[in-house]
């Protein structure tokens, strides 16, 4: 089972605490470390992907996530652009997590295409969109096919740096991400979006916020439409963001206890909901000890 | 004067392919090289959708070679900001100044390829009115609590970036080349100016842009210079010579066709691939725009810009062909033998006229 971290970024003034913590947690093993997209004051961070990237190369193995993106505000082309830069940093540790429609004030198709462009541009070379919230390139008639579609063979191969002056009805995103696509994940929160991901082997996710019962529900109810869909397990991974802290009080959304009872928690959600993969939610650096969680926890999950 | 290396774009072109996960790792030692040496910057360049993967994505770039470097300028050069969102450009200069300690210099252009305005949707007809609308919005919202922005193409009403840059103002230049219509813009708006100069190395682009400061009313003394210019310093001439036909030729011969530059046909109608022999002369061996060869000939050619009162010179010495090895060795030997030149200048004017403003 992998064991990441997350920070409520918007409550820690001290960037450079947060990137110490991210050394440290990659030092001490932790699988993954998750930035949110947010703009809730000063010490927010906007721009998770520009952050992440800041620390690739301070880190050798942790995985970097961006959480929360969301889809509105800026474009899918530039977000399949950084995403890919954050990839080659860090050697295939990217991965991106996104909003529900509802956190964003759009609807849950803004999303979804979203993610459908993003993985299609980052696995494939030309490609073309056509959507009813994004064309690329934006040329594309109205008679291009629904989605993703793909240059046809014409006979003939023109490199690129022979074109000259083109207006290309197919175009590729380079550079491509160091892995043949970044880990993808959406918020399950919103039934719409659940179904989709579900369909279409798009990891899920739930945040903290959601309480433990609800988000077990939501994953088990993911699994089944997924089950019917005839898609394998191995195709996603599931991920669940908890409070926790060893020897605090447990509530709806938090899990706490011993070392033993927090043990316990996670294992008895993994077997109900096919959670493979946990993220601590800490508010800030000094929320728990990263060194005694590492080394009282995470063995007996890996056991 | 202050000297930048770069910029670099992390391609990987077809006569010398290379990992770019491996050409990102090299930037981060040119870099931390380029503090070593003595320059004052580094500075990267952007191209979307070019088959070399053109690096689209500076700020988050520069937010890495941020953490592996402490003093040197992280320059944007250029950023092609109408192909973005400028509320989104404004955010990452702010996250990246913060986290480089107010180190952040954004060159921003306006970008040519046609291919790169079709992908971002967005019309290339009016590229030039809606860089100079975007540019004042990121003016103001890197420097304003709370702005808004009644434009043609951008609107905003008491918009807020909550998370601040750490310089009071960054400091924001105009990355333009030659044309009449990009000096008097600049001018007309007090706005600090950087060309790649044309046949004449650039000289006669900033006495325009002086002359047109003037009748706008801003002191060309408090208005910012910054020049592009290609240099490349080896032992001999010879060497030099011949790494500019074989290495760097064969990658500027694909961008000038590929990124539209010439448009000109082939008797049967075919797209013509390789460029006139004059132009190519002209681009090899201009020694005035474009010296290249031993320290000597390039300090000769270099002199004249010290008259054209040039706050920071972004010494272009590194093409896509080229090894990590062989980019660093001139930029090496620059920082050695020509650099000292610039530098001293600078020393020597600031004692007789004072110190810059």
């Amino acid at each position: 089972m992998r064991v990441g971290i997350s920070y409520d970024i918007q409550t820690t003034a001290d960037w450079e605490a947060i990137l110490s913590d991210i050394e440290a947690a990659d030092t001490l093993g932790y699988d993954s470390f998750w930035v949110s997209e947010s703009r809730e004051n000063g010490s927010a961070c906007s721009v998770p992907a520009l952050f992440l990237t800041s620390a690739a190369r301070r880190t050798r193995n942790i995985q970097l996530r961006i959480g929360g993106r969301t889809v509105v505000i800026h474009s899918a082309i530039r977000l399949a652009e950084e995403v890919a830069v954050l990839d080659l940093f860090s050697r295939g540790r990217a991965g991106i997590a996104f909003a529900t429609s509802g956190a964003q004030s759009t609807v849950p198709g803004h999303v979804h295409e979203t993610i459908e462009f993003v993985r299609s541009a980052w696995s494939a070379d030309e490609i073309r969109y056509r959507g009813e919230h994004l064309r690329f390139p934006s040329h594309t008639s109205d008679d291009a096919p629904l989605g993703v579609s793909f240059p046809e063979w014409q006979g003939d191969y023109i490199p690129q740096w022979e074109w000259g002056p083109a207006m290309p009805d197919f175009l590729a995103i380079t550079p491509k991400p160091y892995a043949t696509a970044p880990p993808t994940y959406v918020d399950i929160s919103e039934d719409t979006t659940l179904e989709w991901a579900a369909n279409h082997g798009v990891s899920p996710f739930i945040g903290a916020d959601m309480t433990t019962d609800r988000a077990v529900e939501r994953m088990q109810q993911y699994r089944a439409v997924a089950d019917a869909a005839g898609r394998s397990r191995y195709e996603v991974e599931a991920v669940l963001e908890r409070r926790m802290g060893i020897g605090s009080e447990s509530d709806d959304c938090t899990l706490g206890g011993s070392a033993h009872d927090l043990v316990c928690a996670l294992r008895e959600i993994t077997s109900k909901a096919s959670i493979a993969h946990f993220v601590w939610r800490r508010g800030n650096t000094e929320d728990g000890d990263l060194t005694q969680f590492a080394v009282d926890v995470h063995p007996l999950l890996q056991a | 004067m202050e000297v930048v290396l770069g910029p670099f774009g992390m391609q990987s072109p077809h006569p010398y392919r290379r990992s770019h996960a491996d050409m990102y790792e090299d930037l981060i030692t040119t870099a931390q090289k380029a503090e070593e040496f003595g320059y004052d910057g580094i500075a990267l360049t952007e191209h979307s959708f070019w088959y070399d993967g053109y690096c689209p994505s500076l700020q988050p770039t520069l937010a890495s070679v941020a953490q592996h470097t402490s003093r040197i300028k992280l320059v944007t050069g250029a950023l092609l900001l109408p192909q973005h969102d400028p509320l989104k450009v404004a955010e990452e200069a702010a996250v990246l100044d913060r986290l480089s300690h107010g180190r952040l210099v954004l060159g921003l252009g306006v970008g040519y390829r046609p291919e790169e305005f079709h992908g971002h949707g967005v019309e290339i007809g009016r590229m030039g009115a809606r860089f100079l609308e975007a540019y004042e919005v990121v003016r103001r919202a890197l420097t304003q609590e709370t702005f808004s922005y009644e434009g043609e193409f951008y609107q905003y009403h008491n918009v807020s970036l909550k998370t601040r840059p750490w310089q009071q103002e960054i400091p924001m230049w105009v990355c333009a080349g030659f044309t009449e219509w990009s000096i008097k813009a600049a001018a007309r708006r007090g706005w600090s100016y950087c060309t790649t100069g044309d046949m004449d190395g650039g000289g006669a682009i900033f006495q325009r842009y002086d002359e047109f400061a003037e009748s706008f009313g801003h002191p060309p003394e408090k208005l910012k210079r910054a020049l592009f210019r290609d240099v490349f310093v080896m032992p001999t001439q010879e060497e030099a010579d011949i790494i500019m036909e074989q290495d760097y030729w064969a990658a500027m011969n694909d961008q000038f066709f590929g990124f539209g530059f010439l448009r000109e046909k082939n008797p049967d109608g075919s797209q013509m691939t390789e460029v006139p022999p004059p132009m190519k002369e002209m681009m090899l061996n201009n020694r005035l725009a474009r010296p290249r060869g031993t320290p000597a000939m390039v300090r000769e050619h270099l002199a004249p810009i010290l008259d054209w009162n040039i706050d920071m010179l972004i010494a272009r010495m590194n093409w896509a062909n080229f090894t990590l090895e062989r980019g660093l060795r001139s930029a090496e030997v620059f920082a050695r033998d020509v650099m000292p030149m610039l530098r001293q200048t600078t020393v020597e004017k600031q004692t007789f006229e004072g110190p810059a403003q």
